[in-house]
């Protein structure tokens, strides 16, 4: 894929990203303010998996187990949880926004001839950064989510347990739902900044000589 | 560092202003002037021979090694 190609590619991710940001902020705003709920989502483990159904046909047993499921909570009005959602939506929106400019601007110095100057490898290690910290920033807002659930939801008869804590008989498991790939495709792209920052101060030096 | 470069003292043998020899060896003003007060990393076989030919002189007469500096 050329350069140009890849620039208008990012500039049109650029613009979705913007406008998928603009149409959250005006739900996280309007939907307390005309009464509608938000909804939440995580995956759980259920604390006995248990056989819905089971056969036995020419050799063959079959069984569906019921293990995992969705733990779905509507929220409404300005509490912890559109606290919460709010600063989720400010700090994936930061990362994403930021990530996508520090792209454009690589693309661009690549565009136009002068991919191997420090700025460049600058901007594509803070891509790399960012890129890791947006699944640790998943991580964190679960564990803070599934603390303020546990303590609600325990006192109207639901049992919940953190990621990290052993399964009781009778506690559904909260899991994170957090996207590793990210910070896999992070790490990578810091390895290939840090080729980038070598091969700056190779061209550098070369160019101080006569 | 220990190498220094003598091309000032050559040039004024050959009475040849930096000028010229920038046009003469291929080399910009600039890239001469940084190879002549030592402020550069390096010099290339290739614009050591244009040199000393443009100044019919030897590597050597460009090149000094000091010792005891670094």
């Amino acid at each position: 894929m050329s350069a140009r190609l890849l620039r208008v590619f990012v500039n049109l991710l650029l613009g979705v990203a913007l406008g998928f940001l603009v149409v959250a902020a005006a739900i996280l705003v309007g939907a307390p303010l005309l009464g509608e709920p938000l909804l939440s989502q995580w995956p759980v483990f259920a604390p006995q998996p248990g056989s819905a159904w089971q056969a036995s046909v020419a050799g063959i047993d079959a069984a569906v187990t019921l293990g995992q499921g969705v733990l779905s909570v509507e929220h409404s009005g300005y509490g912890w949880h559109w606290a919460l959602r709010v600063l989720d939506f400010a700090i994936s929106g930061a990362l994403l926004m930021v990530g996508l400019w520090l792209l454009r601007r690589f693309i661009g110095e690549v565009g136009d001839g002068l991919p191997f100057s420090s700025g460049s490898a600058k901007r594509l290690r803070w891509v790399g950064l960012i890129l890791v910290a947006f699944p640790l920033w998943q991580a964190v807002r679960d564990l803070l989510w599934h603390t303020l659930l546990k303590g609600e939801l325990s006192q109207q008869g639901l049992a919940l347990a953190s990621p990290f804590q052993s399964q009781t008989s009778n506690a559904f498991q909260l899991q994170l739902s957090v996207d590793w790939g990210f910070a896999v495709t992070g790490l990578l792209l810091l390895v290939v900044a840090e080729a980038f920052r070598v091969g700056v101060a190779l061209r550098e030096e070369n160019e101080e000589i006569i | 560092m220990a190498i220094v470069v003598r091309l000032d003292v050559m040039m004024a043998r050959r009475k040849m202003s930096l000028n010229e020899l920038s046009a003469r060896v291929g080399v910009s003003v600039t890239n001469l002037s940084l190879l002549k007060t030592g402020k550069a990393k390096g010099v290339r076989f290739s614009t050591l021979e244009a040199i000393c030919r443009a100044l019919e002189c030897q590597p050597g007469d460009l090149l000094e090694h000091e010792a005891g500096s670094q």
